[in-house]
Parts: C-alpha cells; sequence; structure tokens
C-alpha cells in the first residue's frame, strides 16, 4: 500500500450521501471511494487541452455510433430552426 | 487544419434514429471532421442541439443524456458567442442570401470566426456566401474533399 498522508475535509451532503451509498454497494471503506474518485477527477483535470478536445470527440462519436447501432424508431415529424426557437417549456 | 463550422442539424443527425440513412452519413462526417480540421460551434448551435435531441428526433433523449452529449461537443469543439457583432452581421446578410435569422447567424459567427466552410443541413448548400462555402455534407453525393 501506498504512503498514506492524513487530510481533513468537508464534503458536500449530496457528495457524502454518494460516497457513502458507493461505499456500501460496493463492500469498501468509503476513503478507498474517496481516493478512488479523486484520482479519476485529477486525471481529468490534468489532460492537456487537446487530450480533452480528443476524449470528448471519442465521446461523441461513441455515443452516435451506439444509437445508429440501436434499432432504427419512427422518424419524427422534421423540426424546422424557426420552430425550434419558438418552442416553450422544458423537454 | 480548416476550420469548419459545424451547424446544429449535422449533430441532431447523427443522434436520430429516426433516420437511420442520414444519421450515418451525419457520423461520417464527424469522423472526418474528427481527423483533419478544426470544428468551429456556437452558442446558439449548442441550445439548438440541446432543443432537437429532446424534442424534435425519432427517439427523444433525457435532458440528463442531452446536457452530456452538448458537454461533450462543447469540449470537442471551439465554442464561440453569438455576439452584437454576429447579430448585426445576420440581420444585414439574412436579406441579401435569403436566409431566416437563425441560418444568418450560423453564416455570421462562421464569418467573423474565419472559417471557410459551413456544413448545414440548411438552404444554400452549394453557395459562396460572404468568403464562407455552404455545404450540405447530409447529401448522398457528399465528398468530404469539399472540407479541405
Amino acid at each position: 500500500m501506498a504512503r498514506m498522508t492524513r487530510k481533513q475535509l468537508y464534503l458536500e451532503a449530496e457528495q457524502a450521501r454518494r460516497v457513502s451509498r458507493r461505499a456500501q454497494a460496493e463492500g469498501v471503506p468509503e476513503a478507498d471511494v474517496i481516493r478512488r474518485a479523486l484520482d479519476a477527477g485529477l486525471n481529468v483535470l490534468e489532460r492537456s487541452p487537446e487530450e480533452r478536445r480528443e476524449a470528448a470527440f471519442a465521446r461523441l462519436l461513441a455515443r452516435a455510433r451506439a444509437m445508429a447501432a440501436q434499432s432504427p424508431v419512427g422518424a419524427a415529424r422534421p423540426v424546422t430552426r424557426a420552430a425550434l426557437h419558438a418552442r416553450r417549456g422544458t423537454p | 487544419m480548416t476550420r469548419v463550422f459545424v451547424d446544429t442539424g449535422i449533430f441532431v443527425a447523427a443522434h436520430d434514429r429516426g433516420d437511420p440513412e442520414r444519421q450515418a452519413r451525419a457520423i461520417h462526417v464527424l469522423e472526418a471532421l474528427h481527423e483533419r480540421h478544426e470544428v468551429v460551434v456556437s452558442s446558439q448551435v449548442l441550445a439548438e442541439v440541446f432543443a432537437a435531441v429532446t424534442s424534435g428526433v425519432g427517439a427523444p433523449l433525457p435532458a440528463s443524456a442531452a446536457a452530456d452529449l452538448v458537454a461533450d461537443v462543447s469540449e470537442a469543439a471551439t465554442v464561440v458567442s453569438v455576439t452584437q457583432a454576429v447579430v448585426t452581421f445576420a440581420i444585414e446578410v439574412m436579406a441579401r442570401h435569403g436566409l431566416d435569422l437563425w441560418q444568418a447567424q450560423a453564416l455570421a459567427t462562421a464569418h467573423l470566426e474565419g472559417a471557410r466552410v459551413l456544413l448545414t443541413d440548411g438552404p444554400r448548400g452549394g453557395a459562396e456566401l460572404d468568403g464562407v462555402r455552404v455545404v450540405n455534407p447530409l447529401t448522398a453525393d457528399f465528398d468530404a474533399k469539399l472540407l479541405e
């Protein structure tokens, strides 16, 4: 195990709930969940702009390809740009 | 690397299971852009993509999935704002080119941001407007060389 350093910090209530839920689901200590989440978050933050762009484009394409691999659905009535701007309300 | 302004309809088509042929073409276009070009979008495009994929496609996405999609477009592309200069230029060119305000804003943004190509499924495909080549990449005869 890597050498540990003690840190004290406050979590937002929702963060604490998510950590607790994840730890219970996996049967691991909450500290383990927090350490892994920190690694994942810092890996993203430390990427260069070009790496982030590449990763985002890869996600964009993967999502579109995954949707294309699903069964087609009935075509929606084509929506015009003007109609999009005329709409109101929350989707 | 050519600067290419990508309009709303291309992203929407890539996520519209209601028209598989068009969806496949849109994905092919995104792949070509990914490999060789700088993609530019505007804040207008981001909002329109969200509105369209949550309500204007064959299988609408939940708002949270649409938000993830918009976040990825934002990070994959260079995002520019619809500024007062864009609106002013759009109003000036809409009548001249026979475009509605929203299409004119896409053209104005492309022009003012130095994009040489505007990829759109809107009107005037094939035209050269104010130094911007307007290309509809969702047609059967689209050639990726038009992006060069």
